[in-house]
């Protein structure tokens, strides 16, 4: 696998061989594999072992950024020298900031599991075969996907930077499609392999398949609906590079800007950056190698803050709390870690106190059609239900949606605790009022 | 090199494969962004590794490596192997690939000017003088130009007994402005946007989308954009502008015709089509005038390539024919399944992931028409140019597009600017309201370099020709 103090020397020797007057390494490592299904069975099969290093110097206040995979000696001496050849035909740099000195890192409980990052072709197979049993047994088609991989992140920088971190992610994901071809989704994801549950993941998915079979098609229009989990991340995603990083917030292109310490959700929701949070395996540094901080964003519906790298953060004349992005970009922060807090309420509770609505499974093909205002349009997928007098009483086709984000987390009525949805938000279900479906999608 | 790709091909068979093909690429990327009058991002970047692709037990399996050494290649070809005797573990229906003769070839696409060959100083220059150019126009809040170059050069070869050496240069660039005022934010780019214009070219390129001089009239409209009245709402003719109707072609025709969604490879992530066999050679997919081609030879374009990642010669297929849906994408494992042989699609974004059957240039023929003899003919609708939002169900059957700015057409002339226009549509009905195509002198070969696909995910460069063209009775609406 990898060997923590030889990457780092290896990273030391590239600083090393550097003559120019900052200088920092960015490194990646992993290996990951991919067992996909489809039709009942196994279609595609990847394994893939890689690693990359980008070299960031600065000569004064210029700046030159090479990436590549070849670590051989003469490639990174080629990848050095072209760095600092950028660095000769660029205007010094406006917003440069001095590399960080050497930081200190809050403790993360580790989240590499030897078994996952191991896992061998035939144990992913056998998993898999479960799932297509299961299938044929209920008579649906089975497909998805069976992930495991390690990773291996590391950032040094002249000035005394040494920043490590090392993960696993095990996912399980499948789409069941029914006869009538309805579909069921579902998914599960950990570091731990052993903490993976495809059974369950299975079973849900066949059983929304089933459930919207014989179904019915609701004319568009105001609904309220009863977002699962998965739903809600759809959203909520969005609102992170949409308007929570510092630089859509500085250059007035954010919901949040000119709105700090205003209300722009509704009281009930709180949204936080916190990677410390169980459920995320990501790095305790961003990629300046400055310490993640846990940030509030909004606060009972109130806009708190946004997050910053060095360069947004001089900007502002803040601090910054640890979300840069890999440099140089130009899009400045993101929050990567959002945890939509949620309620005390169940799914269960939340129908039963539904006389007619939609509940929905996720979204697909989420797009923005206007910034400010968060308004995205998307379709619900694998599985939209009708709810009728506290009960879910059928399948309905999927629909469009045209809705504000901003204005669907000020209609909030219950909401669920929250789950991880993937590997960067962790959220709860939400039920919501006047959610508006704009279209009927099918052929 | 030849030892490297056979000693791959030999441990892979002597593992037990009975097919096997290795890929080595070497690939260069180098990007220059341009912000607010300084360069935001200049990167430089390489990649190179080989992937061995095998089929075992009637099953696939994919292995891939960073590592070029001799003892590295036969862990992962012998790896390759071990994954697709798993895969046959769940059973199922045996691959069997459509025939193929073998072919040894060298190919790389022609261009003018070696992108690499021009020095960061120039290209730095132009960037900021047509950021510059844009900043001149009062009211204008962002600006960024931006230029990317990249070269792909690939090994192929088969135990089928292909060799073939490929390299892919292209170039693209393009400018955007953002004017932002009381919580509106509108966006004009040029001279199309995902950061302009790709193809299959050098440098040449980077001239001929004159960004300096084209760069004021984008500010211009940007800031416009932000007093520009609302698009009315209604059921009305329309007229899409070139580069939104390549997307409107790549997601409501490209994806549906990808023979593996339709036969639910993608059903777990992409989605599947509404495109299924019965429908081959009966469906009215559009009206008399639509033809529709997927052609990987046009020059030029971004999905252009000698041979894709099977080997298979690039071919230029009828997907549409005067209306009639005749044809799929397809690949050497799924065209047996409808009596075909693969008509070469199938392509990998490098060295670590398989190919999939992904577009090529996807394209609507030139009709007779132009664009002013279409406009003349609407009573009322509205112009759309330049895409700002793009979504389509799962089936690629339900869409909504939004455009970054529009021009009310009343009485056969185009009228005021309207902003955040929207138009929604089912694909059949959409097409076959199309009466009128803009001619071949208004045609233009688009790139769409961020076509997803997959899982692992895949990026790959597509193309789409189009020249302007009307729908009639189409829903309209504004965004917001």
């Amino acid at each position: 696998m990898y060997n923590p103090d030889q990457i780092l020397e290896t990273l030391e020797r590239i600083l090393r061989l550097s003559s120019a007057d900052e200088t920092e390494i960015l490194y990646h490592e992993g290996e990951g594999a991919l067992t996909r299904f489809a039709e009942n069975r196994i279609h595609q099969n990847v394994s893939n072992r890689a690693k990359q290093v980008t070299i960031r110097v600065y000569r004064g206040k210029r700046v030159g950024a090479v990436t590549t995979g070849k670590l051989d000696e003469s490639s990174i001496q080629k990848a050095l020298q072209q760095a600092l050849a950028q660095t000769t035909v660029q205007q010094d740099d406006p917003d440069y900031v001095p590399l960080p000195a050497a930081q200190t890192y809050a403790p993360k409980p580790p989240q590499f599991d030897d078994h996952t990052a191991v896992c061998e072709p035939e144990e992913r197979a056998q998993v898999v075969i479960q799932a297509l049993e299961r299938a044929k047994a209920e008579n649906v088609v089975a497909s998805g996907i069976f992930s495991t991989q390690w990773g291996v992140t590391a950032l040094v920088n002249s000035k005394g930077v040494r920043a490590f971190h090392s993960r696993t992610d095990a996912e399980f994901a499948t789409t069941m499609t029914s006869v009538q071809d309805t579909t069921g989704w579902a998914r599960d994801h950990n570091s731990y392999l052993a903490h993976l549950d495809p059974v369950t993941v299975t079973e849900r998915a066949i059983q929304k398949a089933k459930d919207g079979m014989n179904g019915t098609v609701l004319e568009p229009g105001t609904y309220t609906v009863i977002l699962e989990p998965e739903a809600v991340a759809n959203l909520g995603s969005f609102l992170s590079w949409l308007g929570l990083g510092a630089q859509a917030f500085l250059e007035g292109r954010s919901f949040m800007s000119g709105n700090l310490g205003q209300p722009v959700m509704g009281e009930n929701i709180t949204i936080e950056d916190n990677v410390f949070h169980d459920a995320f395996a990501s790095p305790p540094f961003d990629y300046e190698g400055m310490p993640k901080k846990q940030v509030t964003l909004i606060e009972n519906g109130v806009a708190k803050g946004v997050v910053y790298d060095l360069i947004t953060a001089k900007r502002a004349r803040t601090q910054s709390t640890g979300h840069a992005m890999p440099k140089p970009n130009t899009f400045g922060p993101f929050p990567s870690n959002i945890v939509i807090h949620g309620g005390e309420q169940t799914l269960d509770e939340m129908i039963a106190s539904t006389e007619r609505g939609i509940l929905v499974t996720h979204f697909h093909y989420n797009r923005v059609v206007h910034p400010m205002k968060v308004i995205l349009t998307g379709l619900t997928r694998d599985g939209a239900f009708l709810i009728e007098n506290g009960k879910v009483t059928c399948g309905i086709k999927n629909m469009r949606y045209n809705q504000s984000v901003l204005e669907a987390f000020r209609n909030v009525e219950m909401m669920s605790a929250s789950v991880p949805c993937g590997t960067s938000i962790i959220c709860p279900a939400m039920k919501i009022h006047n959610f508006n479906f704009s279209a009927v999608a099918g052929s | 090199m030849k030892d490297l790709l056979k000693h791959a091909l030999d441990v892979a068979q002597v593992n037990g494969a009975t097919y096997a093909d290795i890929r080595i690429v070497d690939h260069e990327i180098q990007t220059i962004n341009v912000k607010n009058g300084a360069v935001g991002a200049l990167r430089h970047r390489t990649d190179y590794g080989f992937g061995v692709r095998v089929i075992a037990n009637g099953a696939w399996g994919f292995a891939s490596s960073d590592e070029m050494t001799k003892a590295e290649i036969e862990r992962v070809a012998a790896l390759a192997v071990k994954i697709a005797k798993a895969s046959a573990l769940a059973g199922g229906r045996n691959v069997v690939l459509s025939p193929l003769d073998p072919v040894e070839d060298v190919w790389a696409n022609p261009y003018d000017i070696d992108p690499f060959s021009v020095s960061l100083e120039d290209k730095i220059e132009l960037m900021l003088k047509a950021d510059a150019e844009m900043r001149t126009v009062k009211g204008v809040t962002i600006t960024e130009s931006s230029m990317v170059c990249r070269r792909y050069h690939q090994f192929f070869a088969s135990t089928e007994g292909s060799l073939i050496e490929q390299t892919i240069t292209i170039t693209g660039a393009g400018i955007i402005c953002t004017a932002i005022q009381d919580g509106t934010v509108q966006v004009r780019s040029f001279p199309s946007s995902f950061r302009g214009q790709y193809q299959t070219r050098g440098y040449e390129l980077v001239h001929e989308l004159d960004l300096v001089g084209r760069a004021g009239k984008c500010a211009e409209e940007a800031v416009a954009l932000l007093s520009a009245k609302p698009c009315p709402e209604g059921v009305m003719d329309i007229v899409l502008e070139g580069s939104q109707l390549a997307l409107q072609i790549h997601e409501s025709c490209g994806h549906a015709i990808e023979l593996d969604r339709v036969l639910g490879y993608e059903a777990n992530f992409a989605g599947t089509s509404f495109l299924t066999p019965d429908k081959q050679g009966r469906l009215k997919y559009g009206s008399d005038i639509v033809n529709l081609v997927a052609d990987a030879t046009a020059p030029n374009g971004l999905g252009t390539f000698g041979y894709d990642d099977e080997g298979v010669p690039a071919q230029n297929i009828p997907v549409v024919k005067d209306g009639l849906f005749v044809d799929y994408m397809t690949s050497r494992e799924t065209a047996p399944l409808i009596g075909q042989r693969s008509n070469g699609t199938m392509r990998a974004n490098g060295w670590n992931n398989i190919p999939l059957i992904r577009m090529t240039n996807v394209s609507l023929l030139p009709g007779d028409s132009n664009l002013e003899e279409m406009i003349a003919g609407i009573d009322h609708g509205v112009y759309f140019s330049t895409n700002r939002s793009w979504s389509i169900d799962d089936k690629r059957w339900d869409f909504q597009f939004g455009t970054e700015i529009g021009w009310e057409i009343k009485n056969g002339k185009l009228g005021d600017m309207v902003k955040n226009p929207v138009y929604a549509d089912n694909t059949v009905h959409f097409w076959n309201s199309c009466d009128a195509i803009g001619n071949a002198s208004e045609w233009t070969l688009w790139g769409t370099p961020n076509c997803g696909k997959g899982e692992p995910s895949q990026v790959i460069n597509t193309g789409h020709g189009a020249a302007p063209a009307r729908f009639r009775n189409i829903n309209v609406r504004r965004g917001a």
